[in-house]
């Protein structure tokens, strides 16, 4: 018997390590350690006021920050009984958009592409492939000037409030943005035609994909949850659907539907959600013949370049809705009440969950944030499972390479994994 | 000197402060004038050292993080505190004046495998030469620390209120409305008053300036209507271990201790 350790995971967010146990040529147990210290969100949320959730979410991860940051205050809004108005979740799903373009970018590029091209760093990438990194450079920034114009900065937006925006962006942003977005549009053209060329490694293992649903639309901010094996139920009811459960080599819990792992994040949407995507993103994926639903993990990465499509496609189309509207109807100060809220988002990484509880004062006095990588985490141990023997003959230090590149196709966001609640231990 | 070698090490945080860093628009230009030798959220190959600036986000939360800071601190000529976290132990550090075996069931149960501590800061651990502020850093004042380092200058950090440029943007005084409770007559600025130009309040992300009143501060908080453990609860944010923000009690009534 050997054991097989990564420790300190390069080029994923956060801290984890990777341990394979072997017997023989069979895999004994996987164990993907999430070692990033607690930090204790959930706790440190109680006793706070209600209108500082969306600012401590924010702070809960510095890649999703507009992602904790929204889905905090709906579900905020969610215990007041409060309902957005049009221009608040128009302005807010503009918002997503440039999160998840941002992101998908940021992983793509940055921490995944030199795994294909052989470098060790995109900034090693960047003598021999200097298009493919000033795309990328380019990319990032005007996602990121997105978000400054509607969130303040790029990262922890100060703009995002329960009940709205701060402050509303003018008819002058929307233009400025939808000139972004065009130009998103045609570099992330190429970043499909890049991404759908790479060579992925034949690896499929049938699991649970679960992603938001709501019918007529790619669903990022709202709908029902459904795994594309037809299990489907109301946010409010997701306690009874997701388990969780504590091991000790990591202070991501694991999360379980119907006793089986389950994934979420780009591959989950594309495989539930496809007939929904723009035309061009559309397009696109008949164009390279990717087929779905996809079972290969390795293809989260051409999921999130088709993704970053759709969205630049789709913030277009709302930026011309949105020049018409009376944007300052985007403020508004809900009426504090006691109560109980939930509420999902698509993050860049997956569904994503806030849940707070709210006394007559406006405290807080129950939270628990479910993350993406948390409920990934299980699935990227089952995977590594089923992909070890395939590239057992390539020895130990192949092994840990090939094992490290799929936990990365996973984008894992570590820091964000490491908190978030259930107020039992079940052993 | 050739090109100083650099770190950009993350310990328990949100890496939010390293992704202000890959952000920075002129980042290539300014990677060409550096050896960033360590960097694992975006390379491969790091090497252990020796670092003539290395810089370091987060607070350490456990016995391998501590020891982690410690190996960086003596492989370094030169350490900077990389955002609240590193500074002040950021808003992680509000578990400090909750039970923290309470606020460890909370979250994992009654049966936690996990073991909590007091949040502490970088310089409860090693000396730090320099801070960058803020949640996030601001990316301007990374580049100034950089080039100032470059040019053997040394960094200036800003010692005026956000006040100060509240005034600069002509903003109308939040507090003066009536409307919110701000932050800004002592938190450090720097930020340009980003939060107050857009329309609310300061929340002391980048923690207290230098000489901050606070004594004054909590007189205005007082005109509002919060209870004196609201009003300690907007101290206890970002810098809740700050040394002037570790001085606020209740007894009896709230005040500052000498």
């Amino acid at each position: 018997m050997y054991e097989i350790k990564i420790d300190h995971l390069t080029r994923v967010e956060g801290h984890g390590n990777l341990t394979i146990n072997l017997k023989e040529k069979k895999v004994e147990d996987v164990q993907f350690n999430i070692v990033e210290g607690p930090r204790l969100f959930e706790a440190i949320m109680r006793g706070r006021p209600y209108w500082e959730m969306p600012e401590f979410g924010a702070r809960i991860c510095g890649i999703c920050e507009v992602s904790h940051a929204i889905t905090a205050a709906k579900a905020v809004e969610d215990a007041f009984g409060f309902m957005e108005n049009e221009e608040m979740m128009k302005l807010r799903d503009l918002a997503i958009f440039a999160q998840v373009i941002q992101s998908h970018v940021l992983h793509d590029y940055f921490l995944s592409l030199p795994d294909h091209l052989g470098a060790e760093s995109v900034m090693g990438l960047a003598s021999k492939y200097p298009e493919e990194v000033n795309r990328a450079v380019r990319l990032n920034k005007l996602a990121n000037d997105v978000k400054k114009i509607l969130g303040g900065r790029d990262v922890h937006p100060i703009n995002f409030k329960v009940g709205g925006f701060y402050m509303p962006p003018s008819k002058e942003d929307i233009e400025k943005i939808e000139e972004k977005m065009k130009q998103i549009r045609e570099d992330a053209i190429k970043m499909v035609e890049l991404f759908a060329s790479l060579q992925y490694p034949e690896f499929k293992r049938k699991t649970q994909f679960l992603a938001l649903y709501s019918k007529g639309e790619y669903a990022l901010t709202r709908g029902i949850l459904k795994t594309l094996d037809g299990v489907a139920f109301k946010q409010e009811e997701y306690q009874r659907f997701i388990m969780e459960k504590v091991f000790s080599h990591s202070t991501a819990k694991h999360s379980f539907i119907d006793g089986k792992s389950i994934m979420v994040g780009a591959l989950s949407r594309l495989n539930i959600n496809r007939r929904f995507l723009s035309d061009g993103a559309n397009d696109m994926l008949g164009d390279y013949d990717i087929k779905l639903p996809s079972h290969n993990s390795f293809l989260i990465n051409v999921a999130q370049a088709i993704e970053t499509l759709h969205c630049a496609e789709s913030a277009i189309d709302l930026t011309s809705e949105l020049k018409d509207k009376n944007l300052s109807r985007a403020k508004l100060e809900p009426k504090v009440k006691e109560g109980e809220g939930i509420a999902f988002t698509e993050a860049p990484r997956g569904s994503l969950l806030h849940h707070y509880k709210i006394d007559e004062d406006g405290k807080v006095t129950y939270a628990n944030v479910i993350t993406p990588t948390a409920i990934n985490a299980r699935n990227v141990e089952e995977d590594i499972k089923e992909f070890v023997p395939t590239v057992i003959d390539e020895g130990g230090k192949n092994i840990s390479i090939e094992c490290e590149k799929l936990i990365r196709a996973y984008d894992p966001c570590i820091s964000c994994s490491t908190h978030f609640l259930d107020t039992k231990f079940r052993r | 000197m050739g090109r100083p070698r650099v770190g950009i090490f993350d310990l328990t945080s949100c890496n939010g402060c390293m992704v202000e860093i890959i952000n920075i628009e002129s980042l290539l230009e300014l990677l060409g004038k550096i050896d960033l030798i360590n960097f694992r959220l975006v390379k491969d190959e790091n090497i252990d050292g020796p670092f003539d600036i290395s810089f370091i986000e987060g607070y350490p939360s456990n016995d391998e993080e501590v020891e982690k800071t410690g190996d960086i601190r003596e492989d370094s000529n030169c350490v900077v505190a990389l955002g609240s976290c590193a500074c002040f132990g950021g808003l992680p550090s509000i578990r400090n004046y909750s039970n923290l075996e309470d606020a460890n069931h909370t979250v994992y149960g009654i049966g936690s495998p996990f073991k909590i501590d007091e949040v502490k800061p970088l310089d409860a651990y090693i000396d730090v030469d320099y801070y960058l502020h803020g949640c996030p850093i601001n990316q301007n004042e990374f580049i100034d620390l950089v080039s100032s380092l470059l040019i053997g200058r040394p960094p200036e950090t800003p010692n005026f209120s956000v006040c100060f440029e509240c005034k600069q943007n002509e903003n109308i005084c939040l507090m003066k409305e009536g409307t919110s409770i701000c932050l800004g007559p002592i938190t450090r600025g720097g930020c340009d008053a980003l939060c107050p130009s857009f329309g609310r309040a300061c929340e002391g992300c980048r923690g207290p300036v230098d000489q901050a009143n606070i004594s004054s501060e909590i007189e205005l908080l007082k005109k509002f209507d919060l209870s004196l453990e609201d009003i300690i609860k907007r101290f206890r944010k970002y810098s809740t271990v700050s040394e002037p923000f570790k001085r606020i009690k209740i007894v009896e009534e709230i005040h500052v201790e000498d």
